[in-house]
């Protein structure tokens, strides 16, 4: 182990852990504001029921489950992105692989959440591990999400211990003792020796080839949740795939943005350079352009076979939500291809700026998935209120959404105090093999 | 004298601007004042069925809509009045509309509607209007007439016999003859039309059908109508007999559970095999981060 390369790198990267600006307190006061608001929201519906929601009759799923893909997606994005990254020993990847796994487990924490929000009788959740069901895609996936969360946890850790070790024996760290009494106790005794770099390695590259392999399943069970049922828009064969590549988009997007932020808050210009940004844009471009296959294809077969209540659909998707279907489909497809494939345009700001629109273009497509369906039904119930066959978000939904974001932002910035955003021991690792920095 | 020119050119140019701008706005608060000041009074259409209840009761809905943007929509909360006599109105009640537009009244059995000389009953639905609607009626008239249901085996088959009938001036029973009854079985979402019979001798026959399923002691409801009838309305009677199919709920002991031998062996082999592999080594990892603790 270069220890001089490890203390270089400490001496650089401590001092955000040791000193917490005023930004930081004022970014962090207003995440717990949103959050506070949320928590009004929630109380607001426990305590007056779902009717404060937009959730009736028809819709019964609204932005609650909308956030639920959308975090998971996140997550598995996250997973996909920094397993195949250590598993393809790419050494560009190092500077931001931290960031994708915090991705992964942040999201994987909020994104099941939702769905308690989402449920009536939560006093009877525990029928789901009381009575299970083989045959029901919810079954799956509770397995396959708990599953998921350890599996993602574990790697994360993983990828923690050495720095932890490399913060515990640090003696110019000034943090409090509780603090380094935890990177003690987490850093599990870890001296650098051949043998636990062995077990280390061994253990990531396991759990790098697990977590890619449980992320395309868990999503695809997720997916599998709509595209079993006989509704008009989600009986799709390709509906697994799909739910993956539209993960894996809108996670790359996310990267992207959290890559753009710490670079510009943490000075990471050294570390984090345009050819990061170009090489994660490639992959959203490519990327995109499949999920823009993918939407096509989806849409044109529903479309030529003219089946009632799928052109009914489809009419809906052109007409009422016409404005977000193109924002969805096609500016969230067209500008990142154009950002990233024309060189003139490719810098880190407009690749930011696409990353943005499409986090946001994704997020619109899970809601395009999930409500309009909903509002177009097979056998409508009769007698309904004519309001209820439409659905219309509520400020509870949103504050609970917002909520949602802002423990995503507390819980990001929280574990960035814990441990230094790039990855000390990945790093280091570099600068033994002689492969300087990119 | 080119300065001044200018200037000149330059002062015409800024009047035309403002005039222009000024005509503008003018355009623009005349068009708003006019569709202000022309608040539209929607025409709306109203339309009364009536149905005698198989309780006797006799139900008269009246809807009211009007043409939306897109669609028709209901009149709704509104109150409607209800009138009958034709030739000196009386009003019997009044009903606001709901959500759909519907206001429905229901007059009990005893009570004793004014008949005209040919024994029609008369009802008019009446809304008044409002600042947003104008006013609307509907009217209808019908002679009350009775439905009985029973069911009788004739020569070793089962047929549903309905009886149709009227009271004449001085309160005896008249048959009614020669119209259509339909018969229905109430279904999960619908009615199931199981056939009709013709009115003759005031009866009307249907023979019960063989496979029928009715519920677990073999109870099958069946309703006999007198349909969308000029001279009658709606007429409809509902019994039940015990005909049907016995249906036999099958259910098993076992609780639905992963641990149960309904689940899919299939797919709980699938499932085993790949949780086994994933939790497999996940256990190994967890092993190997005691053992790096072990090592230290």
């Amino acid at each position: 182990m270069n220890n001089s390369k490890v203390d270089q790198l400490l001496k650089e990267f401590t001092p955000e852990l040791e000193n917490t600006s005023k930004s930081w307190y004022f970014i962090f006061l207003i995440c717990i504001l949103i959050f506070a608001f949320g928590i009004y929201g929630l109380v607001t519906q426990i305590t007056e029921g779902h009717i404060v929601t937009g959730m009736r009759d028809h819709v019964v799923w609204g932005v609650y489950i909308v956030n639920f893909i959308f975090f998971m997606g996140l997550s598995y994005a996250g997973a996909l992105i920094s397993g195949v990254l250590h598993l393809f020993k790419s050494e560009w990847r190092k500077p931001i692989i931290r960031m994708s796994e915090l991705i992964t487990v942040i999201s994987l924490v909020i994104g099941p959440v939702f769905i308690l929000f989402c449920i009536g009788r939560l006093d009877r959740l525990h029928y789901l591990i009381i009575y299970p069901r083989i045959q029901s895609p919810i079954t799956w996936d509770v397995i396959a999400i708990s599953t998921d969360i350890i599996g993602c946890f574990i790697f994360l850790y993983l990828s923690f211990i050495e720095d932890f070790a490399y913060l515990r024996d640090y003696k110019n760290l000034n943090v409090k003792p509780w603090r380094k009494k935890i990177y003690r106790i987490l850093s599990l005794g870890y001296k650098g020796t051949i043998i636990q770099k062995a077990r280390i390695k061994r253990s990531k590259n396991i759990m790098a080839a697990m977590i890619i392999a449980i992320a395309i399943i868990v999503y695809s069970v997720l997916a599998w949740i709509f595209g079993v049922t006989l509704q008009p828009g989600w009986h799709s064969t390709i509906f697994g795939p799909y739910f993956v590549i539209a993960a894996v988009y809108s996670g790359t997007g996310l990267l992207i943005i959290i890559m753009w932020i710490y670079r510009e808050i943490y000075h990471l210009e050294e570390y984090i350079t345009l050819k990061h940004f170009v090489n994660i844009g490639t992959l959203l471009l490519i990327v995109g352009a499949f999920y823009g296959y993918f939407t096509f294809s989806d849409y044109l077969t529903k479309w030529y076979g003219s089946v009632k209540m799928d052109k009914k659909l489809i009419d809906a998707l052109f007409t009422n939500y016409y404005g977000l279907f193109i924002l969805a489909n096609y500016v969230g497809v067209l500008v990142p291809i154009v950002v990233v494939g024309f060189r003139r345009f490719r810098n880190i700001r407009n690749i930011t700026i696409s990353a943005v629109i499409t986090v946001i273009a994704l997020w619109v497509n899970r809601f395009l998935i999930v409500v309009p369906t909903l509002e177009t039904p097979y056998i409508p119930i009769q007698d309904t209120r004519s309001e209820w066959l439409t659905y219309s978000s509520t400020w509870v939904e949103w504050s609970l959404t917002m909520a949602g974001v802002a423990v995503f932002c507390m819980l990001f910035m929280l574990a960035t105090k814990l441990v230094p955003i790039v990855s000390i021991s990945e790093l280091a690792e570099e600068n033994e093999r002689g492969l300087m920095r990119e | 004298m080119n300065k001044q020119k200018k200037e000149k050119m330059r002062n015409q140019y800024y009047i035309s601007q403002l005039f222009f701008i000024l005509c503008f706005f003018t355009t623009i608060v005349m068009v708003a004042e006019t569709e202000a000041e022309e608040v539209e009074i929607l025409e709306i259409y109203s339309d009364m069925s009536y149905l005698k209840q198989s309780d006797g009761n006799m139900q008269f809905t009246v809807v009211f809509t009007f043409d939306g943007e897109e669609d028709t929509e209901a009149v709704s909360n509104v109150p409607v009045s209800f009138y009958t006599n034709e030739d000196e109105p009386v009003k019997i009640a009044e009903v606001y509309t709901d959500m759909t537009g519907t206001a429905v009244l229901r007059i009990a059995p005893d009570y004793k509607f004014p008949l005209n000389y040919d024994g029609y009953f008369y009802i008019k639905a009446v809304f008044d209007g409002n600042e947003k609607f104008e006013g609307s009626e509907s009217e209808i008239s019908y002679i009350d007439i009775s439905l009985d249901l029973s069911f009788d085996e004739i020569e070793g088959k089962k047929y549903i016999v309905a009886k149709a009938y009227k009271l004449n001036k001085s309160g005896g029973i008249e048959e009614i003859n020669d119209e259509d009854v339909f018969f229905y079985v109430p279904r999960m979402f619908t009615r199931l039309p199981i056939g009709s019979g013709y009115l003759e001798e005031g009866k009307a026959l249907l023979e019960f059908p063989t496979e029928l399923p009715g519920d677990t002691i073999g109870k099958v409801t069946v309703v006999a109508r007198i349909e969308d009838h000029s001279v009658f309305g709606n007429v409809e009677k509902i019994s039940s007999v015990k005909w049907g199919i016995e249906k036999i709920n099958t259910y098993s002991e076992d609780h639905r559970a992963l641990w149960t031998e309904i689940a899919p062996k299939w797919m709980m082999i699938t499932l085993m095999i790949m949780l086994s592999g994933v939790w497999g080594h996940y256990i190994y990892t967890i092993g190997q981060l005691f053992k790096l603790k072990k090592d230290a």
